[in-house]
């Protein structure tokens, strides 16, 4: 892994690897958060947690401009919250608030926003790609240098439709990066039960680089992904990056209530000795960036921001019963929708 | 005034809203050759970044044209097959079609989808005979079917300049047809629909390839002193209820007939409406004539034999007017 | 007698338009000769004689709509 600098075991600017810390700390409460309030049920259903994968979220976000892209998943929140969106706002919308990112429309799985260039969360795995490509294409048509991080997760390489918005990219030269967040299991079932060849072998037919990093590194991560939107940038090439992580949750909030067992102690346990919100703030610390009193500092400034988020969240009205067709259409919904009459005449 | 064909009428009006808006893009599988007639010459005049062949990739390709919508184009996507659309069904009903709800109305997705030479046309056999429009129709797309040249060329204008995605049926059937066509653009609303044929006794719903049909059968009744309405939706969702409550209203009996299958069907749905909010107009009970729900057969015979016929219509008009709701 | 019929032009093709007839009754043709001028839904197609001989009818007159597979005329070959 190629380092840059002088800092130590760390080649990212100081600033830059402390905001990575600042945005997987942020990730990590916000989730933890979540997870007591769809306990209590403040948050419908469940949310899909990535406890464990921050590294990728922050690494990725951070190598992004003001101009690129981003589709995710439903297990979103730290893409979202990576790309700068307010965690107010996300949490509102996790409520299912008017004052959300979307209005209570989308919750969880389906968080998007045109002034981050976030195209959208998921809920249907791998179909966020080829939107990520038509987008970033159509972007590029007007002159602009847009790249695009299209985030899936391993079980998605099992998806048609990511192989054929592969395909799509490069045989039209459209620079998304495609962000394989392999964490081994697709709900419970393993990857290697699940695919015949190793992500980055079944990827590397399409056409484009390929290249696996340490998803438990925020440094690996960002590096992996300068490399490959400067190389989107410059001549359209797409990139696909497989990021080893794992996440310490389950599938979802109440996957312990469903009984399944499906990873071992010891697997879970060498994974979270590499859990990087001890790791990374110990190499920052190691190399001189982050002084003492730096992490505390941080960490209560993210406690303040989750604090306001929930406060904020349940102080914000419900959207009116009446409001339930506003949005089905860009028109409105007008008196030839059948569903104006759902309830009868 | 110019007599176009159905298919010109598409090709015109797509080129119209091509040269007027720059963000208006086409792609499908064979666009720059023009297999299905509606592109041909569109790749020469509009260049590459316009007019896009795609690979034979249809979620791909319609979630491509979902994401280049997000950013300010107005992608057209033909289907060169319209059952292809099964092939790209997530990424129709479940991404295009919601984008706009889901992400609280921050983004639109102003995509039109063509499906040329829908429907069946003659030995085409089980996979490509489908008319699949209500299974949109169910998931809340935009869908038009229409019938001559002119709503051809009237609703595809519409559809482009939609900020929704919206569906239209080209059915092989019909799309030979000639009609005059304005030579000045001029949009056909969605949601509107048109007396095809006026009448006092017996509405006729019908869309699309059932209009020819639904005409002759009229030609053939009048001669018997029996006035048909046809009425054609030409856009079925959404849909002029107000026209068809019009129309009933007036004959207190409606037949219809649509060329899908007949399980949660267009038919089924405009029955409905009828029965529930006309039900006091209607003099004898409404009369669906559609597809069996069947697989398409190849031989010719059974194909026909699963199909809306002028026959089957005519048992229906009948019906209806031997029948009595009192 | 043979009949020359509209000949199959695409999968989704069920009709034609006659646009020009060019042949008349009594008129010797060879086969490969031009016919009829017709529009499908998508292009003009110039139908060609099947068999040589001498036109005995033409069954069918510009503006026509036909279906594929119809007569469009019928040639006497013998003699």
């Amino acid at each position: 892994m190629s380092r840059r600098g002088a800092n130590g075991a760390i080649g990212l600017e100081p600033e830059l690897a402390i905001s990575l810390y600042r945005t997987m700390r942020l990730v990590r409460r916000f989730e933890e958060t979540c997870v007591d309030l769809v306990k209590d049920n403040e948050i419908a259903a469940v949310v899909h947690e990535s406890i464990g994968q921050e590294a990728v979220a922050a690494g990725v976000t951070a190598a992004l401009g003001a101009r690129d892209y981003l589709t995710s998943t439903h297990r979103g929140h730290g893409h979202i919250l990576g790309r700068g969106a307010d965690p107010t706002r996300v949490m509102a919308e996790l409520m299912g608030r008017t004052t959300g990112t979307n209005r209570g429309r989308g919750g969880s799985m389906h968080v998007g926003a045109p002034d981050l260039g976030i195209l959208g969360a998921n809920g249907i795995v791998g179909a966020g790609t080829p939107i990520a490509v038509g987008a970033t294409w159509a972007a590029r048509t007007d002159g602009g240098d847009s790249v695009c991080a299209a985030f899936f997760g391993d079980g998605a390489i099992n998806q048609g439709v990511v192989h054929e918005a592969m395909n799509l990219a490069v045989i039209w030269d459209v620079p998304v990066i495609f962000c394989c967040e392999n964490n081994l299991y697709a709900v419970t079932t393993s990857l290697s039960d699940m695919t015949g060849v190793p992500i980055i072998e079944r990827a590397g037919g399409v056409g484009m680089p390929v290249t696996s990093v340490d998803g438990m590194d925020p440094g690996a991560v960002h590096d992996a992904m300068v490399e490959a939107t400067a190389r989107g940038r410059r001549d359209g090439t797409p990139s696909f990056i497989e990021f080893r992580t794992y996440r310490y949750s389950g599938h979802h909030t109440a996957e312990a209530a469903t009984g399944v067992d499906y990873r071992s102690d010891a697997e879970m346990e060498s994974w979270r000795r590499r859990d990087p919100l001890v790791t990374w703030p110990e190499r920052l610390a190691a190399g001189g960036i982050l002084a003492a009193g730096g992490k505390e500092a941080i960490d209560a400034e993210v406690e303040a921001l989750i604090a306001e988020s929930v406060r904020f969240a349940r102080n914000s009205p419900w959207p009116e019963p009446a409001e339930v067709l506003d949005l089905a259409y860009a028109g409105g919904a007008g008196d030839g929708f059948p569903a104006t009459t759902w309830g009868g005449t | 005034m110019a007599r176009l064909r159905y298919l010109e009428a598409l090709r015109k009006a797509l080129r119209d809203e091509m040269i007027r808006d720059d963000s208006v893009i086409v792609l499908g599988e064979d666009v720059e050759a023009g297999a299905r007639g509606m592109t041909t010459g569109l790749r020469k005049e509009f260049g590459a970044e316009r007019v896009k062949d795609t690979p034979i990739s249809e979620a791909g390709f319609v979630g491509f044209a979902t994401g280049a919508a997000l950013v300010g184009k107005r992608p057209v996507v033909e289907f060169q097959i319209n059952t292809m659309i099964f092939q790209s069904f997530d990424q129709v009903v479940n991404q295009a079609a919601k984008f706009h709800l889901m992400s609280g109305g921050e983004f639109r997705v102003p995509v039109t989808y063509v499906f040329a030479a829908s429907g069946a046309a003659f030995g085409n056999a089980a996979q490509h005979s489908d008319h699949p429009y209500p299974y949109l129709l169910h998931a809340g797309v935009k869908t038009v079917m229409p019938a001559t040249a002119d709503d051809a060329y009237g609703l595809m204008l519409s559809a482009i300049r939609d900020d929704d995605p919206v569906a239209l049926f080209s059915p092989a059937l019909i799309q030979g047809r000639r009609a005059e066509v304005p030579d000045e653009p001029t949009a056909v609303p969605l949601g509107v629909g048109r007396v095809r044929r006026p009448g006092g006794d017996v509405t006729v719903v019908a869309a699309g390839p059932t209009i020819p049909i639904a005409l002759r059968v009229a030609d053939k009744m009048a001669a018997e002193g029996i006035e048909l309405e046809v009425w054609d939706p030409r856009s079925l969702l959404p849909l002029d209820r107000d026209g068809i409550a019009r129309s009933v209203t007036k004959t207190g009996r409606l037949a219809v007939i649509d060329d899908a299958n007949r399980t949660c069907g267009f038919a089924a749905e405009v029955a409905a409406f009828a029965a529930s909010e006309l039900f006091g107009h209607l003099r004898a009970p409404v009369q669906r004539v559609t597809r069996a729900d069947v697989p398409i057969s190849f031989s010719l015979p059974l194909e026909a034999a699963a199909l809306p016929t002028a026959e089957t219509l005519e048992k229906a008009i009948r019906a209806t007017l031997a029948g009595s709701a009192s | 007698m043979t009949e020359i019929r509209v000949p199959k032009m695409g999968p989704t093709t069920v009709e034609v338009e006659v646009m020009e007839l060019l042949v008349s009754e009594g008129q010797r043709i060879a086969a490969g000769d031009p016919v009829a001028e017709v529009e499908t839904e998508k292009t003009e197609v110039t139908i060609e004689a099947t068999a040589a001989g001498i036109v005995s009818e033409i069954l069918v007159s510009v503006g026509d709509i036909c279906e594929i597979g119809e007569v469009l005329c019928t040639v006497e070959t013998a003699g």
